[in-house]
């Protein structure tokens, strides 16, 4: 046995990188502070500010190939959507600037501006929690929420979440295998389809429903309703100070744009 | 000390509503069916463990979408919506019965529409969304002469995620209704609602 | 006063018709291994079920009786209190994984982080428990990637970690492989060396033969036969009803039947051969 393994739990949890050993609801506070203020504010150039931030930080904590794929199949299609709609529209956006032409189509300015305000808003808010979610474990956010006082049931229906998907999937491609050996057809048209459906749903799901009843059982043997003193095998670094001040920047970085575009509405009107 | 017990199944249960969602949505994939069906899960336990429950379900299948595509996040109160319908129409026998629970449909969608074209409406600037809607609302909204009032075009915004969503909720709705005819008595007994579902004859054996 | 007292016992599960248990009297003291076998349908899980605490708490249903533990009834119990005192691994390995814990070393210490057990202490009992049921090697390992008969003695050793005075098994055994069975095999001998109450469910005859103190054959909801093993193991009217007796012991009764009978009905291969060695 791995008795340094074993005893390395006496340690605190850590990774290695500065962003990634930031507590959980640290780095969530930051990245929701700043993606909220992308959508109070509007403005492409906050969206495609925050898109630079995420992205140099995609690179120090080498998750750039997953972070650009899924920031493209976000960012594209509603790049290239929003502008098209929003120059079917143009009339309706105050002003008539015509800036460049696409395969003929004459484009105007102000509906363009309007739809990248748009888009990028969203792209920006998703870029922080793209970042977020691809350096931080579920299991330490559940860790960082219980140590501030929510329940254990939380965590396990979370967790038991992600894991219950991967199960089942593996269930499924069981089944759907055991299927196309018994010759019910997957291809084909619609109505041979939804055949293949119904008896595919049905064994997954049922065996799924009676293990619930188990585990409940094996949970309960194992104190999960217990009352009182919970520890951890697990533990999360203190949070230092400067943690505490980034949080701090982020809020007040939040308020600040809640404020200006307030201002900004009320000086319109 | 017994209504204790009853929920705590219910906790159990919503992992494995969370990962039926993220399954029929998959299946569907693989089986190139043009329909979502990602809130099976949300809906059967909604009918069985109660509103809550079935919340928790849709907000844990949204939050988990959401790792990869954070922009899901803002439909969050739409899946969390069917966890609530379902349980209501659940204590009121709905899906006791074929028809009514097809019928059912109908509400689920305009729930999904209406909802739904609040959160895209809210998120574009109050203007036509882009997501996958967009296929129907647009071309719909040509039809009917292009209208300025900013009402209207809400109002074919909520008709054009009211008609994509019929056929996915109709289709998610059938599916809830077997699984709910094919549960066990003895594991329907465990949960709050469960017991609506279980046949007559056997109430009355509780009875001796 | 016994550890485990059933008086008169009835229960009938929600919405069925017929009762799992009909008027059970029997009870279990401490420190002893106790082997239930039977027929399936008999009431073998129902009586686990009701000793742990599912019954009357977790399954409802209809409950007459007095079913006490450590003197206080059933029904009085907090069955969050219970499992510290009763500890409880089932037949299915997949299920008895949380699936919430990354490594093997984390799933045995679920218990132990439930109860609240300090860091220090917990991390001694989990490296003691594994060691003495051989997963070591596997403690770095994520546990929902293990086998069947791998899963199993994790499950055994989260709940043996939680080192509670009694220990209910049933059939843990029935969904393994040969090698996997023969792992279960040597964690209840550990078990046995033990000074716990152990009350095992099983179908594999010589395995309570081996074990067990006492053992009790339900059938149709009723205990038909208890006892020390050897007698009931060795009772000819076992050989009528349907519940199975070792191989060694039939090999016993038929020498006595043909008129050549050993000293005594051997229930156990070691000591069949030691009787027969002496007969010469």
């Amino acid at each position: 046995m791995d008795r340094e393994f074993a005893y390395s739990y006496n340690e605190y949890v850590k990774y290695g990188n500065g962003y990634k050993d930031l507590n959980p609801i640290s780095k969530l506070t930051i990245s929701l502070c700043l993606g909220i203020a992308s959508c109070v504010v509007h403005k492409w150039q906050f969206g495609v500010v925050l898109v630079v931030i995420a992205t140099i930080f995609a690179l120090y904590t080498r998750v750039f190939r997953k972070y650009i794929r899924s920031l493209a199949v976000i960012g594209i299609p509603l790049l290239l959507l929003t502008s098209v709609i929003r120059q079917l529209q143009y009339g309706k956006v105050p002003g008539n600037t015509p800036i460049f032409k696409v395969l003929g189509w004459q484009w105007y300015k102000e509906p363009f501006i309007a739809s990248m305000d748009i888009a990028w808003y969203i792209i920006g808010f998703s870029s922080v929690l793209l970042i977020y979610f691809l350096n931080t474990e579920m299991k330490d956010l559940m860790l960082a929420l219980e140590n501030r006082g929510v329940t254990h049931v939380a965590s396990y229906i979370m967790l038991s979440s992600m894991q219950s998907v991967i199960d089942m999937k593996k269930s499924a491609d069981t089944i759907l295998e055991s299927q196309k050996a018994r010759g019910i057809e997957t291809d084909g048209n619609l109505i041979v389809r939804m055949k293949a459906f119904f008896p595919t749903l049905g064994p997954i799901f049922l065996s799924a429903m009676s293990g619930t009843e188990e585990k409940a059982i094996a949970m309960d043997a194992r104190a999960f309703s217990h009352e009182g003193g919970h520890t951890y095998l697990r533990v999360l670094r203190p949070i230092p100070a400067w943690e505490y001040i980034l949080d701090a920047i982020a809020i007040l970085i939040l308020i600040v744009s809640i404020v200006y575009t307030v201002l900004r509405a009320l000086h319109r009107i | 000390m017994a209504k204790k017990e009853m929920n705590k199944l219910s906790w159990f249960l919503i992992p494995i509503g969370v990962a039926i969602n993220f399954i029929g949505g998959t299946i569907i994939l693989l089986l190139k069916l043009p329909i979502y069906l990602d809130s099976i899960g949300t809906i059967i336990v909604g009918a069985l463990c109660g509103a809550w429950p079935g919340v928790i379900v849709g907000l844990v299948s949204n939050i988990l979408t959401a790792i990869t595509s954070p922009n899901n996040l803002f439909y969050a109160p739409l899946n969390m919506a069917f966890g609530v319908f379902a349980a209501y129409l659940s204590k009121k026998g709905v899906f006791k019965k074929f028809v009514p629970t097809l019928i059912s449909s109908l509400g689920f969608a305009f729930i999904g529409g209406v909802i739904g074209a609040l959160i895209t409406w809210s998120l574009y600037g109050f203007d036509f969304g882009s997501g996958t809607t967009a296929i129907v609302v647009l071309p719909l909204w040509k039809a009917l002469g292009s209208p300025d009032n900013q009402f209207t075009k809400f109002l074919i915004q909520i008709l054009g995620e009211f008609s994509c969503d019929l056929l996915d909720k109709a289709i998610t709705i059938i599916v809830c209704y077997f699984i709910l005819k094919a549960f066990p008595t003895r594991f329907l007994s465990k949960l709050p609602l469960g017991p609506i579902y279980i046949s007559d004859e056997e109430k009355a054996l509780e009875e001796e | 006063m016994a550890f485990i007292e059933l008086k008169n016992v009835s229960y009938k599960y929600p919405y069925t018709k017929n009762y799992a248990l009909h008027d059970v009297t029997c009870s279990f003291e401490k420190g002893k291994f106790y082997g239930i076998i039977g027929e399936n349908g008999g009431g073998k899980t129902t009586l686990c079920n009701l000793i742990r605490g599912l019954i009357p708490h977790f399954y409802l249903g209809k409950l007459t009786g007095e079913c006490l533990i450590e003197g206080k009834d059933i029904r009085d119990w907090d069955t969050s209190k219970l499992c510290s005192q009763i500890g409880y691994v089932f037949q299915n390995p997949f299920t008895q994984i949380s699936g919430i814990k990354s490594t093997v070393f984390e799933e045995v210490a679920i218990g132990l982080e439930n109860l609240g057990v300090p860091k220090e202490e917990m991390i001694e009992r989990v490296i003691n428990v594994c060691e003495q049921l051989d997963i070591g090697h596997l403690i770095k390992n994520n546990p929902n990637t293990l086998s069947g008969g791998q899963r199993q003695r994790v499950a055994f050793a989260s709940i043996i970690a939680m080192d509670t005075d009694t220990l209910v098994i049933d059939e843990p055994t029935s969904q393994l492989d040969p090698e996997g069975t023969a792992n279960v095999f040597k964690i209840i001998n550990t078990l046995k060396h033990s000074n716990k109450t152990i009350i095992l469910v099983e179908h594999k005859i010589d395995l309570i033969a081996e074990f067990c103190d006492e053992i009790l054959v339900m059938e149709n909801g009723t205990v038909a036969f208890s006892g020390p093993t050897h007698e009931v193991l060795t009772n000819r009217e076992l050989l009528d009803h349907r519940a199975s007796i070792p191989e060694t012991a039939r090999f016993g009764l038929a020498m006595e039947d043909a008129g050549k009978a050993l000293p005594k009905i051997p229930i156990t291969l070691d000591e069949a051969y030691d009787l027969i060695k002496e007969r010469g």
